[in-house]
């Protein structure tokens, strides 16, 4: 088992992790559990066996540790990354649907309200489509993160995250 | 203010309303508004007042009665198609909206089926949305067709 520090990358770009490597795993891994938007090389990982770093130096800079051995990389490669991107785009799916809904029900209403004869019905007001979204809005995105932070034992440092 | 009778065209009556006439705009409310099937011009108008609108309140047949101004026909040619139109939107999004988000639930629930994940339960709230969604909207529809109903004065009969 290897235990990888997941720094944020300041290396404007200089520095990056080598494709396909465990490393880059890591920073994926830690991406997905943070939950945000984050561009392709926001983080940088090291292995704690490298020489070169000192654990409680790490500790102090890093964002989080992510867990990876031979079996946590088969749930990655096999599972947990394509479960990921259709979490993402059942969210990005959520977030147009929501929009689109919006958009449909405030002509709705700006038709009605313009009118001496309708303008006091009721339609679907952004507190309604809202409300609504609520119900959908929970795709069950946090319970997986949760999951996937416990397999891979995924430690947050200070206040750090993303 | 003009009062109609509207009752179903004789199949052999090659007489229709020209389009455009009050008479015809009086049918197509009638039909839009009850939601009766078939064309506009299957329906006639007959002047709410006289021997021809006494036979029809004697027939124990169904009939409508509606009253038109110049300035309900103008609402009705101008207003409400938009209204209408805003309304489709909104149930064609919404239909939309559920087909989309159905799939990928569907697809999702499906890859977490089994496996290292598989106690992960996204939501299945997409029908109880839908359900929301559809029943909003249809309360809206209502509400807009009982509008109609009370600014033409319409009625049904038998």
């Amino acid at each position: 088992m290897t235990k990888y520090f997941v720094f944020r990358n300041q290396s404007n770009g200089e520095q990056k992790n080598v494709p396909g490597s465990r490393e880059e795993m890591a920073c994926e891994i830690a991406k997905v559990v943070s939950q945000d938007a984050l561009p392709k090389d926001f983080y940088i990982a090291f292995p704690q066996e490298n020489k070169q770093t000192v654990f409680e130096t790490l500790r102090e800079m890093a964002t989080c540790t992510v867990e990876i051995d031979d079996e946590r990389e088969k749930i990655w490669v096999n599972e947990a990354q394509s479960l990921s991107d259709k979490f993402n785009t059942l969210e990005d799916q959520i977030g147009e649907a929501y929009s689109n809904m919006y958009g449909a029900a405030n002509d709705l209403g700006d038709a009605l309200e313009k009118t001496e004869h309708f303008s006091d019905i009721e339609y679907l007001g952004p507190k309604t489509i809202e409300r609504t979204f609520e119900y959908i809005e929970s795709s069950g995105i946090s319970q997986f993160t949760e999951q996937l932070s416990e397999i891979f034992e995924v430690e947050y440092f200070h206040h750090q995250r993303a | 203010m003009s009062k109609f009778l509207i009752l179903p065209r004789d199949s052999d009556d090659p007489k229709v309303h020209p389009p455009g006439t009050i008479e015809a705009t009086a049918c197509e409310i009638v039909k839009d508004t009850f939601r009766i099937p078939g064309a506009a011009d299957k329906l006639q108008a007959i002047p709410g007042l006289g021997p021809a609108a006494s036979i029809v309140r004697l027939k124990d047949e169904t009939y409508y009665s509606i009253e038109v101004t110049k300035k309900t026909l103008n609402i009705w040619h101008q207003v409400i198609p938009e209204i209408e139109s805003a309304l489709n939107d909104v149930s064609n999004t919404l239909v939309t909206i559920e087909d989309d988000l159905y799939r990928s639930m569907s697809d999702l629930n499906d890859a977490l089926s089994d496996k290292s994940f598989s106690g992960v339960v996204p939501d299945d709230t997409i029908s109880v949305w839908a359900t929301i969604g559809e029943s909003s909207i249809k309360e809206i529809d209502d509400a807009f067709r009982d509008k109609i109903k009370e600014l033409y004065k319409l009625e049904k009969f038998n």
